[in-house]
């Protein structure tokens, strides 16, 4: 008895060690969080154009109604914002942090906003994956290219895009606008699918964005790094000057060397996988990839502390 | 993470490896004098320490607590590489060509710009300069093709917080005045080509015979700019105009020799004229002009030559005087002598006279169209076609000698700077959290093993007394 006693004991010390480890990692990935800064050389601007890119909050808060977030936006005096979906969680019919952040956040600069799953799937129910793609362009149908109009498909919770709209920002799914900012034209682009869904259902959006007016810089907010690496990439001619994507949250854990250790996959985990932070130029242009300022499951983040990218074109 | 939090957090790591350490010590001293080394070294093997799992512990715990602030330290304190990548800087030299000055990085230019890059807060530039620090990165010197001098191109520029700069994240400090100095670097050094943003928004108030040197000084700029930049690099051809400098200039000289001789051409065979009385008085009087200007060249020639011809023969004769040559080879050189000055003088006179002729020929061919004929409706629309063709023609050429000076400068300086976190940093910093843990962890097993050893002496003690 006496040896279970002490054995009981031992197992009590190592789960409360264990709770203040978790403590305390969370703590320090849960409450701060940091700016990145890139920059982008272009010819098609004479004046610096600043963007501030926003990925997978996930309901989290900086300071009560976000201030600390929003005050440091409002210091980096953007030209405009654009947030790449995954501001809400799936499941969690709580849509008021991403809102009153947005209605903030568009008294700033003009607000660009390309849902991420969760928000595909609290919004229209599923995730774009190719089977609910199939199911809404046979419903629907498509246009003569095959590009899909999402705005026709049927929501199940129109909560937050009608919110959304009411205070200001863009949602862009599937689909394109255009802003001047200083002079300049901006076209930005909005695209959310899996891999299999960009054929066909959104490679001629984009091929018809990325062609016209070639002049006007060219802003693309892909939620997932797949579109530009397994999608976009087949379209060989096309050029870009910055796709700004998330999801992949700098893969939760940072070993350093390696890299970030998780990525969700549908059902299951990937490791290190890479292509989950920092901006990736290649041929068609550079790709940001914000490791997120929040987190959707309990694992803490760890030498991963939330990021605010900006992203200076000059 | 707080500042005053983290230093707490690195008050208290030290103070428990310190405590840790000195037990250490003091039980050793104390072993020592009881004991032989033998007993002290038997005392040290696993198999005498108790109570080594709960040790290890504790020590993973303190390993944990210690990575958490060596984490946060070197967060809060972040370094950056800043690389000049640019032709010049192995002599360090700017691209302009004068001296590189490496204090301005940290200057109030730069500093300034660097607050407001980063959107830091109540943050002043005297406050940041103090936080920064700025050595040139050891190994990184070139040697300076001339002077064979080292020459470094890539400095550290380290942030450490302290009380006034307390809670701002280093990496975020060290980036925004790193492309701060970048963006100024640029702005001071990059070559200018503003001129190129040609607009021809002011056309309207030009007569139509004004529009052969309006649109001449347009075509100038491209030529001027594209010859400048052929001299710097004969053989560069953009990857995205697939033009070189060289077939810009050309394109441009033919579109003044064809498309703009065409239009003017056409102008003054038609007389053509917006405010024809208003053009016709200016002309006159520019025609009036230019005959007296002709006539007074043309007396100041036979003046020379009058001159020259008088020159006495005798002191025309050519006098040779020794004197060595650019290579310093020695050569008997002909003197210069009045008669030299007024023949170089005439034969100055003689070109200009001819120049003010043409233009003499020219005016009065215009005037005499322009007297002749009346602007019809069809030669105007004719001519507004032909200037719209031409605008389009010259603004193309520069959108294209645009894109090259910028693929240009884009190649040959590598973006001038780079910007780049030292490499395997994290090595130090983990390994220096693995030391922590395992200095602790050290002192806890040795104190432990010399603390039980002493322990044994005072009970065998005891024991013996009560004997």
């Amino acid at each position: 008895m006496h040896k279970f006693a002490k054995a009981g004991k031992w197992i009590g010390v190592g789960i409360g060690l264990l709770a203040l480890v978790y403590i305390i990692l969370y703590s320090l990935g849960r409450f701060r969080f940091e700016v990145t800064f890139y920059q982008i050389e272009s010819d098609k601007t004479d004046e610096r154009i600043r963007i501030v890119g926003l990925a997978d909050l996930h309901n989290w808060t900086f300071g009560k109604d976000n201030r600390d977030l929003i005050g440091r936006i409002q210091t980096l005096e953007p030209d405009l914002i654009l947030i790449a979906g995954d501001m809400v969680v799936a499941g969690n019919d709580d849509i008021s942090v991403a809102v009153s952040l947005c209605q903030n956040l568009a008294e700033i600069a003009p607000v660009y906003y390309s849902f991420g799953n969760h928000e595909n799937e609290m919004v229209y129910g599923s995730d774009m994956l190719v089977e609910f793609l199939d199911e809404q362009a046979a419903e629907i149908g498509t246009d003569e290219y095959g590009t899909l109009d999402f705005d026709r498909i049927e929501m199940i919770d129109s909560r937050l895009p009608e919110q959304l709209k009411k205070v200001g920002v863009t949602i862009l799914n599937n689909g394109a606008a255009s802003v001047n900012v200083k002079g300049q034209q901006v076209d930005i682009a909005g695209v959310d699918n899996l891999s299999g869904g960009y054929f066909p259902y959104s490679y001629h959006m984009i091929e018809t964005f990325l062609t016209e007016d070639q002049q006007n810089l060219k802003l693309i907010i892909a939620h997932r790094p797949l579109i530009p690496y397994a999608g976009i990439v087949y379209q060989e001619e096309l050029r870009y000057d910055m796709l700004l994507c998330g999801h992949k949250h700098g893969g939760i854990i940072r070993i350093p060397g390696l890299g970030g250790m998780f990525s969700s996959g549908g059902d299951y985990w990937h490791w290190f996988t890479g292509y989950d932070s920092g901006m990736i130029p290649n041929e068609q242009g550079n790709v940001v990839i914000s490791r997120g300022l929040g987190n959707s499951n309990p694992l803490p983040r760890i030498n991963n502390v939330p990021e605010l990218v900006v992203i200076d074109i000059f | 993470m707080n500042y005053y939090l983290l230093m707490a957090g690195k008050i208290i790591l030290i103070f428990i490896i310190a405590a840790a350490g000195l037990r250490c010590l003091y039980l050793l001293a104390r072993c020592r004098k009881k004991f032989m080394t033998a007993n002290i070294l038997h005392a040290m093997r696993p198999s005498q320490v108790h109570g080594k799992g709960v040790l290890f512990l504790i020590a993973l715990f303190f390993l944990f607590f210690s990575g958490i602030v060596v984490s946060e330290t070197s967060r809060q304190n972040a370094s950056l590489h800043i690389a000049l990548t640019y032709p010049e800087a192995s002599q360090g030299l700017n691209p302009n060509g004068s001296r590189y000055n490496m204090s301005n990085i940290l200057s109030d230019e730069v500093l300034k710009a660097a607050i407001e890059f980063g959107g830091f807060e109540n943050l002043t530039v005297d406050e940041l300069r103090s936080s920064l620090d700025l050595v040139p990165v050891q190994g990184s010197a070139k040697a300076g093709e001339e002077s064979g001098e080292l020459v470094s191109t890539q400095f550290e520029l380290t942030f450490s917080n302290n009380r006034k700069t307390k809670n701002l994240s280093g990496r975020e400090v060290v980036f925004a005045v790193g492309y701060a100095y970048r963006n100024w670097f640029i702005g001071e050094y990059s070559p200018n080509y503003d001129v190129l943003n040609i607009s021809f928004d002011d056309i309207q108030s030009y007569d139509y015979p004004d529009l052969k040197s309006y649109f001449s000084n347009a075509i100038q700029i491209i030529c001027n700019l594209s010859s400048s930049f052929h001299q710097k690099d004969a053989t560069f051809q953009s990857p995205s105009t697939g033009e070189s400098f060289y077939s810009i200039n050309s394109k441009a000289w033919d579109i003044n020799n064809t498309g703009l001789e065409n239009l003017s051409s056409f102008i003054m065979a038609n007389g053509l004229s917006e405010n024809r009385s208003d053009y016709l008085s200016r002309l006159r009087y520019e025609y009036t002009n230019l005959c007296n200007d002709y006539r007074s060249t043309i007396q100041a020639y036979d003046v020379r030559i009058e001159a020259v011809q008088k020159y006495d023969n005798d002191m025309a004769t050519v006098v040779y005087i020794p004197t060595y040559d650019t290579d310093n080879t020695f050569y008997m050189s002909k003197t210069k002598i009045g008669i030299d000055h007024f023949s170089a003088d005439a034969d100055l006179l003689s070109n200009n006279a001819s120049t003010i002729l043409a233009s003499i020929l020219d005016g009065r061919y215009l005037l005499q169209q322009l007297e002749e004929t009346s602007t019809s409706t069809d030669s105007a629309i004719k001519a507004e076609e032909m200037i719209a063709v031409l605008k389009e023609e010259i603004l193309s050429l520069s959108d294209v000698l645009k894109k090259t000076i910028f693929d240009y400068v884009t190649l040959s300086s590598n973006g001038y700077i780079s910007l780049t976190e030292p490499a395997n940093s994290w090595l130090f910093k983990y390994g220096l959290t693995v030391a922590f843990g395992a200095a602790f962890f050290a002192f806890a097993y040795f104190g432990r093993a010399f603390g039980r050893l002493s322990e044994k002496s005072v009970e065998r003690k005891a024991g013996e007394n009560h004997e």
